[in-house]
């Protein structure tokens, strides 16, 4: 994607760049980077977090969905359902 | 060689074809479809002739339409943002949870979409709106509220997919471009703007091309689990796959939902032929056929 740009190589520029890494020529700021990297994250929340519901939901406690509706955390787990499968 | 192919697809795809009598027969189960009588193109009627036939057209080319544009805009952009992300294993594993909701099936969508929507336990409606202090809403009864949630949903599930065809098409252009317009002293905004987007353009328009040419295909599954057929929420959720599902079940004439899909198929072939031969204009290099 870049073109790898030749550094001197100093004993003490090692040890920056263990540190900080040195940004390539065609890369994005870090602040750009991260605020895609902000944004993949809410969004891959946004993928997962629904089905986190559910399967919460399938372990929590019936009559408690009923009154509470349905909720990340509930207040008694419960393997009921799973049972009523099997 | 191509004899193997040519007979799957004589006996696949030609062969049923012969079924689109069926849309101009009153098919009578007695005396079987090929003896039943013609009744010429009374069976199409009832897909035009009633008001909910305009409401659900509408609906389907409305839908079809921002589905469409709203795909293309939002994964385009999102391709761009995973080229430009600097860790690749982060990269990846954001495209791996972005694809897991297109493994989901319909109904299993519509469930979630249920255990945040239901009006007595959804998760919308007992804890987020009373955290912001707002009433709770009856969305299954609502029907001003579906054309976005409906538009979410959809995005929601296949954006994932389509982002990772662009991708594909990202990763392919040759570095060396990129290359000359840093020495010209591109910006990266430049860069996207007059290298990514031109180069990935053959995608982009055969992507379009083909949703273009089931702009009239509704997607059931979305129209019909996820909104859990409600009657209230059919005048902005009807599309014509769900109408033809419903009438039939009603009614029960397979001559009405076969006229319904050959006009489908044949609105559709008419677009892509349409579409193609205007990208054949524009560039003709990028033209499908």
């Amino acid at each position: 994607m870049s073109i790898q740009v030749e550094q001197p190589i100093s004993p003490d520029r090692v040890v920056r760049d263990r540190r900080k890494r040195k940004k390539k020529v065609n890369e994005i700021s870090n602040l750009s980077n991260l605020l895609i990297n902000i944004f993949f994250w809410i969004y891959t929340g946004l993928c997962v977090i629904p089905l986190l519901l559910v399967v919460i939901v399938s372990f929590s406690d019936e009559t408690d969905v009923l009154i509470k509706g349905y909720s990340f955390f509930p207040k008694s787990l419960d393997v009921a359902s799973y049972a009523f499968l099997l | 060689m191509m004899l193997p192919a040519i007979i799957i697809l004589v006996i696949n795809n030609y062969i049923p074809m012969l079924g689109t009598i069926i849309a101009f027969k009153d098919v009578n189960y007695q005396k079987g479809i090929l003896a039943s009588d013609w009744v010429g193109l009374d069976n199409f009627k009832y897909l035009f002739a009633t008001d909910t036939a305009t409401r659900m057209i509408r609906n389907t080319l409305a839908y079809n339409t921002a589905f469409i544009l709203l795909t293309l805009v939002i994964s385009v952009a999102f391709a761009v943002m995973f080229n430009e992300m600097r860790n690749r294993l982060l990269s990846k594993f954001h495209q791996s949870a972005m694809f897991l909701p297109y493994f989901l099936s319909w109904v299993v969508v519509s469930y979630l979409v249920y255990g945040f929507l239901s009006t007595d336990h959804g998760f919308v409606n007992k804890t987020l709106l009373p955290f912001f202090g707002m009433q709770p809403i009856e969305w299954y009864s609502d029907a001003k509220y579906w054309p976005v949630i409906l538009i979410l949903v959809k995005l929601w599930k296949e954006i994932g997919y389509t982002t990772v065809i662009y991708m594909a098409g990202i990763l392919g252009i040759d570095h060396e471009y990129y290359e000359a317009a840093l020495i010209d002293g591109a910006t990266k905004w430049q860069q996207i703007r007059k290298i990514t987007i031109p180069l990935i353009a053959p995608v982009i328009i055969v992507m379009t091309l083909l949703q273009i040419g089931r702009i009239f295909n509704a997607d059931f599954g979305l129209f019909f689990q996820v909104t859990r057929n409600a009657g209230a929420l059919y005048s902005t959720t009807q599309v014509i796959d769900t109408y033809v599902y419903q009438t039939f079940l009603a009614i029960g004439d397979i001559g009405m939902s076969s006229a319904a899909g050959l006009v489908q198929s044949i609105v559709g072939f008419l677009l892509i032929f349409l579409a193609n031969l205007l990208v054949r204009r524009i560039s003709k290099e990028d033209a499908l056929f």
